[in-house]
């Protein structure tokens, strides 16, 4: 069992708290992705599992040992770097097989655990080369090969993708991502990436400034983003974001009176709410009765291959949908558009927090 | 276009040729004179018209090196300057690791304490010890010598040793930590052996720096401990007429030392740079 429970963990440098009782439980085998803008403390908190960061108050349990003041290389983990950290004055043989040489096998067992992640990793062309004779992706390769060779409890990823360009960045998530299929080793990534956390994530969560802002699926996170700040995180383009004042189901906004009568939410206490709905939600044509109706002028359109994102200008409000690109509308031409009630997310403007009953 | 590419390239890179010749020139004749005088006879040295062309004579080095004063300045900067490079290194290499990883304000305070050491004139530093040596009497010996400048060497080596080892990326040592090494083995395993090149040229560095030392030699030695510096430039007191030809011979004999070692200072700076 290689579950991690982080209880109320903090950091602090200095005068500056930069976590703020951080609660996660991460279940064994589990795959969880950290997602958050830069400088909310990812890495830190990364870190701080790893034990390069001291932990400032709090406790971390690693397969149900205390693990908060232990050694890093007592923690049983096994950390990748987003700069690959390989060890520029040894072969990738040697790299590999650097952190058994203190796990008193012997010589004959480290080379067999190195020939098969070598073999897994199809890295055998390479071994006899230093780090600087290899490509980007070759050396977070190794580096991948140096952490599974120890055979952790557990992975820590930090960014390891973000210096790949983009064809090899998807290359790179499928194999982690087979990886853990696998080995089933119990993970955390961090990233900044969206496509990355939904894609490779059994659970995510989401960062703010410190605190854990949601934890959950990708779907859930998607679907149900718990306050105005993951909704307007996830999601490309980003969700519309109409403020309003509420009087029952009538909500007065910027393009009118919508009156919200299909939906199901806990009327907001100040009064003042934020509508949501994503781009895609948004269609040309009516769908159901309940639809909402907004007309407005076409003032911008960008071609995304398969899909065209449009944005409309309705009352001086610019709303932004994405069609299938045959049903594109060009610029300068009116049109309606059709919001679906069910796609609608309200929004508590003062706390942000999600109204929506479901 | 090619062409014209081709031309531009060839124009820069001759023109660039020439004025690098005559720099080089400009710098190494002298040396290059000095090399040719030390296998002349006085004769030769002095004629009203300078001679390319001459019957070479081992005489001058042979002088030189018949000298018991030489053979001692020669032992005597051999072990002094060995031992006050070893020591530098010893515990300079591993306190500039250390200061390189204190990133607080006590260590900024150490390293500006280091700089400041070499920023002291020698004579500042020379004339208290000397009273010191005396009242000690360690007065001319290789180890008062070696001990002054083991402080050259070791602030030289700190200061030149510290960029060294900030420029190890610190995840390496993390990744380090992580494979389960203690900070021992991560400076033996990883720091140094990474740091390695530039660390060499610390060395050199220092080694250069008292191999040519002249002042302070002069002031804490008088016999005993007198180093080549001391013993070469008494060849100008020889006599009425300066013996040029030994003159040369010992400069050629001086230089040499530092010359190797700065041929393979500059392999591994080239290397350093072009990566
Ligand atoms: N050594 C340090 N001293 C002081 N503040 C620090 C230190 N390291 C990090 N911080 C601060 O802690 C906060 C979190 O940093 P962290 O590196 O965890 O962010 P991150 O979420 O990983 O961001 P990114 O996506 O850019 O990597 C930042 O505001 C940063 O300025
Ligand atoms: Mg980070």
């Amino acid at each position: 069992m290689s579950n991690i429970t982080c209880k109320k963990l903090t950091k602090k440098y200095a005068d500056l708290q930069v976590v703020h009782g951080f609660d996660l439980e991460v279940k064994d085998e589990e795959f969880i992705v950290f997602l958050g803008p830069s400088g909310c403390g990812k890495s830190t908190i990364l870190r701080m599992l790893a034990g390069l960061e001291d932990i400032t108050t709090g406790t971390l349990e690693i397969g149900g040992r205390d693990v908060t003041t232990a050694e890093p290389g007592e923690r049983g983990v096994a950390m990748v770097f987003q700069n690959y950290a390989l060890y520029p004055h040894m072969t990738v043989r040697k790299n590999i097989a650097f952190g058994l040489r203190r796990s008193g096998l012997s010589a004959e067992e480290i080379d067999t655990k190195v020939n098969d992640v070598v073999q897994m990793l199809a890295l055998a062309p390479y071994l006899d080369r230093k780090p600087a004779q290899m490509s980007g992706g070759q050396q977070q390769r190794v580096a991948i090969a140096r952490a599974i060779v120890k055979t952790p409890e557990v992975f820590l990823f930090d960014e390891p993708l973000s210096n790949l360009d983009a064809k090899l960045r998807q290359q790179l998530r499928v194999e982690i991502a087979k990886l853990h299929k696998k080995l089933k080793t119990t993970t955390v990534f961090v990233t900044h990436d969206q496509l990355e956390a939904m894609t490779l994530a059994d659970r995510i969560v989401l960062m703010n400034a410190g605190n854990a802002e949601q934890i959950g699926t990708p779907q859930e996170i998607y679907t149900k983003p718990r306050t105005l700040f993951v909704a307007d995180f996830i999601g490309s383009p980003s969700m519309n974001f109409l403020p309003s004042t509420m009087e029952g189901p009538a909500a007065k906004t910027s393009v009118g009176i919508l009156t919200l009568d299909a939906m199901d939410f806990t009327p907001s206490t100040s009064g003042s709410a934020t509508l949501g709905i994503r781009p895609q939600n948004i269609s040309l044509v009516r769908q159901n009765d309940s639809d909402l109706v907004l007309n407005g002028t076409v003032v911008f359109t960008e071609y995304l291959g398969n899909e065209v994102m449009m944005v409309v200008d309705c009352a001086g409000t610019e709303i932004s949908i994405v069609v299938d690109a045959p049903n594109a509308v060009a610029e300068g031409i009116e049109t309606t558009l059709y919001l679906a009630q069910e796609f609608l997310h309200v929004f508590d403007s003062e706390s942000g927090l999600r109204l929506n009953n479901d | 276009m090619g062409a014209q590419m081709a031309n531009r390239i060839t124009f820069g890179s001759i023109s660039a040729r020439v004025v690098l010749a005559c720099v080089v020139i400009f710098a190494v004749f002298p040396v290059v004179w000095t090399l040719l005088n030390s296998f002349k006879e006085v004769v030769d040295i002095v004629t009203p018209t300078p001679k390319l062309f001459f019957t070479p004579t081992l005489e001058n080095f042979r002088y030189v090196f018949e000298r018991p004063s030489v053979r001692l300045g020669l032992s005597n900067s051999g072990i002094i300057v060995f031992s006050a490079v070893a020591l530098g290194a010893l515990f300079g290499i591993p306190a500039a690791y250390a200061l390189a990883h204190m990133k607080s304000r006590v260590g900024d305070e150490i390293k500006f304490f280091v700089l400041s050491l070499r920023f002291l004139p020698p004579v500042a530093v020379a004339i208290p010890l000397m009273s010191i040596y005396l009242d000690l009497g360690l007065y001319d010996t290789r180890l008062s010598l070696t001990m002054t400048y083991v402080l050259l060497t070791l602030s030289t080596i700190i200061w030149l040793s510290i960029p060294a080892f900030e420029r190890v990326p610190q995840n390496i040592e993390e990744a380090a930590r992580l494979d389960g090494y203690g900070p021992y083995a991560i400076f033996f395993l990883v720091a140094l052996p990474v740091a390695g090149p530039s660390l060499f040229g610390a060395i050199i560095f220092s080694f250069i720096l008292v191999w040519n030392e002249f002042l302070i030699a002069l002031m804490l030695t008088t016999s005993e401990a007198k180093t080549l510096p001391i013993v070469a430039s008494e060849f100008t007191l020889l006599g009425r007429n300066v013996p040029w030809g030994i003159l040369n011979a010992s400069v050629i004999v001086l230089s040499i030392p530092p010359l190797i070692f700065l041929g393979v200072l500059s392999g591994f700076l080239n290397r350093m740079f072009k990566k």
